[in-house]
């Protein structure tokens, strides 16, 4: 379970993005952050992940403050980040790309092996192209990598941005399995997601943000059929943007 | 035919040792996008301790690369932390201003303890040769192609099976994927940095056995290796190989059949040609995100 507790944060000298969160993403469950641009939500991931030390406010992964530990501190406590773009290493094998999910915890190499293993069986496409550089893959295939490698430490929670950013229809069905797997290997799942039919059909749990400030916390199907909060924070109500 | 062969034999023995030379750089450019134009200064201050030791101790100055090439690392892994890392937080440019500014200051310490007149290393074997099938082999040539050769092969591992060569990669791919999975990035472009000067240390060392040097070689070398990495690719280690190899070709080739004086123009004359034909290099790639193939 991640807790955020009045959190404040931004980048550099810039006023501050975030002002003051408060949410929590239940365990096991996915929960998801939906907003306009420039709410913050990435910004929420960064803070937790260990990217942006937080200004002000907690970050708690169950009772334990995590909030301006490293990146590395916190992968060691089982929080992983596939981020918006850049996560993957295109010049490095799938293979390699997926056994660095494991960086923090090198030294234990038969323990990683076997890992590595047992996610290429969840993951076949880990199998079949484990000798092919990460460039080579699709949009698609890139993600399901990225969810490959965030699994190798057997994490407690998986932080995924924009997960869809970029894809096509056929690929965000392949994410959305993807996220799916995850979930039931007993993962807590907190994402960012702009396209909001996705993100909330796949979610338990829905975060509106806007302004850095959070606007409404509930259930994912509740807010999915709310035509009110369609209309306020969406442009239009789900069944019009599907249609549109 | 056999003068052909001849000078094929003597371009390729350079070219090994070229690609080395050049190696360090393409290392550092690849994972840093840093043109580190001290790496000429740092070949040439290795080229002089390995004079300074060989005259000290009389041992083999090919074998001293095992000293020499530890001294430039911890010099490279210094250099990064007090002035490059720093210039990298203000502005790209500013790193390539630094290090320009280290050539100059690292030419005048040297002009400083050893003075600015040449000075060569010449082992007994200095002007042998082995002779095979009436063609002539340099033992000096063959030696030092051998121990780059050797040089580039742990480098090459290095990068390719342990965790330090792969959290190198992964950073010149992308700095903050590799903070999320746990990459001390700081601490990687320090190693990276560091083996790149290295190598220049072992590079040093192996010239200074095949050519006269004085503190201002470093001009001449920091051409060669910029036109080398240019040809070859940018980033891209084995483009470093072939594009060393190629141009050591060119110049025995036009030393041979031209003249020795048009030699050192054939670097030159590669990079406009590359940058007009294939601004890429022979094995560069296209895309920034894949710089760092090894």
């Amino acid at each position: 379970m991640i807790t955020f507790k009045n959190l404040v944060a931004g980048y550099g000298r810039a006023g501050d993005i975030l002002r003051g969160i408060d949410f929590t993403a239940p365990e096991s469950a996915i929960t998801c952050i939906v907003g306009p641009n420039g709410a913050g939500k990435s910004t929420v991931l960064k803070a937790c992940s260990g990217l942006l030390r937080p200004r002000g406010g907690q970050v708690l992964l169950g009772d334990e403050e995590i909030g301006g530990r490293s990146p590395a501190e916190i992968l060691r406590r089982g929080v992983v980040q596939v981020p918006q773009h850049h996560g993957l290493f295109p010049s490095l094998t799938v293979r390699e790309n997926v056994m660095l999910g494991a960086f923090v915890n090198r030294r234990e190499r038969d323990r990683n092996r076997r890992r590595y293993e047992e996610i290429a069986q969840v993951f076949p496409l880990i199998a079949e192209r484990a000798g092919d550089k990460a460039a080579s893959l699709s949009g698609g295939q890139r993600r399901t990598v990225e969810f490959a490698r965030a699994l190798m430490l057997r994490p407690r929670v998986v932080l995924l941005d924009e997960p869809t950013l970029g894809l096509d229809p056929k690929a965000c069905k392949q994410i959305a399995d993807s996220i799916t797997t995850l979930n039931k290997e007993g993962v807590t799942v907190l994402m960012v997601e702009q396209n909001v039919r996705f993100g909330l059909t796949l979610a338990d749990h829905a975060v509106v943000m806007e302004g850095g400030r959070v606007l409404h916390t509930g259930a994912a199907d509740a807010l999915l059929a709310d035509p009110d909060m369609g209309r306020l924070f969406f442009g239009a109500a789900p069944e019009q943007q599907e249609t549109s | 035919m056999g003068t052909l062969l001849q000078a094929l034999i003597l371009g390729l023995l350079v070219g090994g040792v070229y690609a080395l030379v050049a190696s360090g750089m393409n290392l550092i450019f690849g994972v840093m996008q840093v043109v580190n134009l001290a790496q000429g200064g740092m070949l040439i201050l290795s080229a002089y301790l390995t004079y300074t030791l060989w005259e000290a101790t009389g041992l083999d100055p090919l074998l001293l690369v095992v000293i020499t090439t530890p001294c430039l690392l911890v010099v490279g892994w210094a250099t990064y932390y007090i002035f490059i890392e720093r210039s990298r937080t203000t502005d790209a440019s500013m790193a390539l201003v630094t290090t320009f500014g280290l050539t100059l200051v690292t030419k005048g310490v040297i002009a400083l303890i050893w003075g600015n007149e040449p000075r060569s290393v010449t082992p007994d074997y200095a002007n042998r040769s082995f002779s095979v099938l009436g063609l002539r082999f340099p033992q000096a040539q063959v030696y030092a192609c051998l121990v780059a050769a050797v040089v580039l092969t742990g480098l090459y591992l290095l990068l390719r099976h342990t965790w330090l060569g792969q959290s190198i990669r992964a950073t010149a791919s992308s700095s903050e994927g590799a903070r999320l999975i746990g990459i001390q990035v700081r601490s990687t472009w320090a190693a990276a940095f560091a083996l790149g000067v290295a190598a220049a240390g072992a590079g040093g060392s192996l010239l200074s056995v095949l050519y006269p040097f004085m503190p201002s070689s470093a001009d001449h070398w920091i051409g060669l290796m910029l036109s080398i990495i240019v040809l070859g690719g940018m980033g891209s280690l084995p483009g470093s190989v072939l594009g060393a190899v190629v141009i050591a070709l060119a110049e025995s080739l036009t030393s041979t059949y031209v003249s020795p004086d048009w030699a050192a123009a054939v670097p030159y004359l590669a990079i406009i040609l590359v940058l007009v034909a294939r601004p890429q290099g022979l094995l560069g790639a296209r895309l920034r995100e894949d710089m760092s193939r090894a």
